[in-house]
């Protein structure tokens, strides 16, 4: 679903750009103060053990082990993303990953790394315009990782932590094909209502693949370490 | 490093490498309807290293996406692997 330069007015492309670049800045802000966290720091203290390993004389800490976590998280959902499925009449659909990065890693630092796969995609790899990429975040790693995020939340709840996750994944999918039609349809690039319709009826779809991706990448973690998810959820 | 995160970066090469052999070439969602609508030609040109995942040079296509999909995977966790660098606490 990434926007190529071209399709988007450019003053909508500039303001979701600004609006954008005011969430990521929360965003890190709310890492920041997590990752410096001596509260959390104690509570999750199974998760930040052993980074000493690799360079021999770095104690082990919470922050640095976190964000080496997003780094894990965020390539695997950059393969993923590679990884094209076959929906309908010769379409395809590929992971957004919004979901399950904010399930594992929590809204906020899911929402930067959805947006760091969207930088690169953009700069070295023409997928989604750089002209555009505020319109991406907004799209996929916004509306994906924080509105999918407190969906999976409210969910859960009610329908317990798959299900939760997977209904959140559909609806995050379907979210930002209507917003990528709505600003299509505003920047007067094609009319708004069959746009919509059209945008809507191929990610229901693509929306179950990925719901599916979601739960199955979510239940192979929490086989190889509970912890990876769950430590953070018990602290939110 | 943690196992766990071991385990989830060998993953993602292992998905990476999966994906330049099976992924689909067909156009994704947003494409197929801006086709389908006819407002594809709205689309500019975009320049970038290694378009539509293809690392340049290679002639065969599936390597050219596998080179092209393992130095994004490895350039994704290379950022955060950087920034970690300074929320690690001074050798001791």
């Amino acid at each position: 679903m990434h926007i190529p330069n071209g399709f988007i007015d450019p003053k909508m492309a500039t303001g979701l750009g600004l609006a954008s670049a005011g969430a990521l800045a929360y965003c890190f802000a709310k890492v920041k103060a997590l990752v410096a966290s001596p509260v959390l720091k104690e509570a999750l203290a199974g998760v930040g053990k052993t980074i000493s390993s690799i360079s021999g004389k770095a104690r082990s800490s919470f922050g640095d082990t976190f964000i080496i976590k997003m780094g894990a998280v965020a390539s695997l959902i950059f393969a993923a993303q590679m990884f094209n499925f076959p929906v309908a009449q010769g379409t395809s659909g590929h992971l957004l990953g919004g979901v399950l990065a904010a399930v594992i890693l929590g809204p906020w630092a899911g929402t930067i790394v959805i947006s760091a796969i969207l930088t690169i995609q953009s700069l070295f790899f023409a997928d989604g315009g750089i002209l555009v990429l505020g319109v991406n975040i907004f799209n996929m790693a916004i509306i994906g990782s924080i509105g999918g995020y407190y969906i999976y939340y409210g969910t859960k709840r009610l329908v317990g932590f798959f299900p939760g996750a997977a209904i959140a994944a559909w609806l995050s999918v379907v979210a930002a094909a209507a917003a990528t039609a709505l600003e299509l349809g505003l920047s007067g690039t094609f009319e708004l209502i069959e746009t919509m319709k059209a945008m809507l009826s191929v990610h229901a779809i693509i929306g179950i693949a990925e719901a599916a991706i979601t739960i199955a990448v979510l239940g192979l973690i929490m086989t190889i370490d509970r912890k990876l998810i769950e430590a953070f959820n018990n602290n939110e | 490093m943690n196992k766990s995160i071991l385990f989830i970066l060998v993953l993602s090469f292992g998905v990476a490498l999966t994906a330049s052999i099976f992924a689909s070439s067909h156009p994704d969602g947003l494409e197929k309807v801006a086709e389908d609508l006819g407002f594809i030609n709205a689309a500019a040109e975009t320049p970038g290293a290694m378009p539509d995942y293809i690392f340049p040079g290679i002639k065969n296509e599936v390597l050219a996406t596998v080179f092209a999909g393992i130095i994004g995977t490895l350039l994704t966790f290379w950022l955060f692997w950087t920034v970690a660098k300074f929320f690690r606490p001074a050798s001791q």
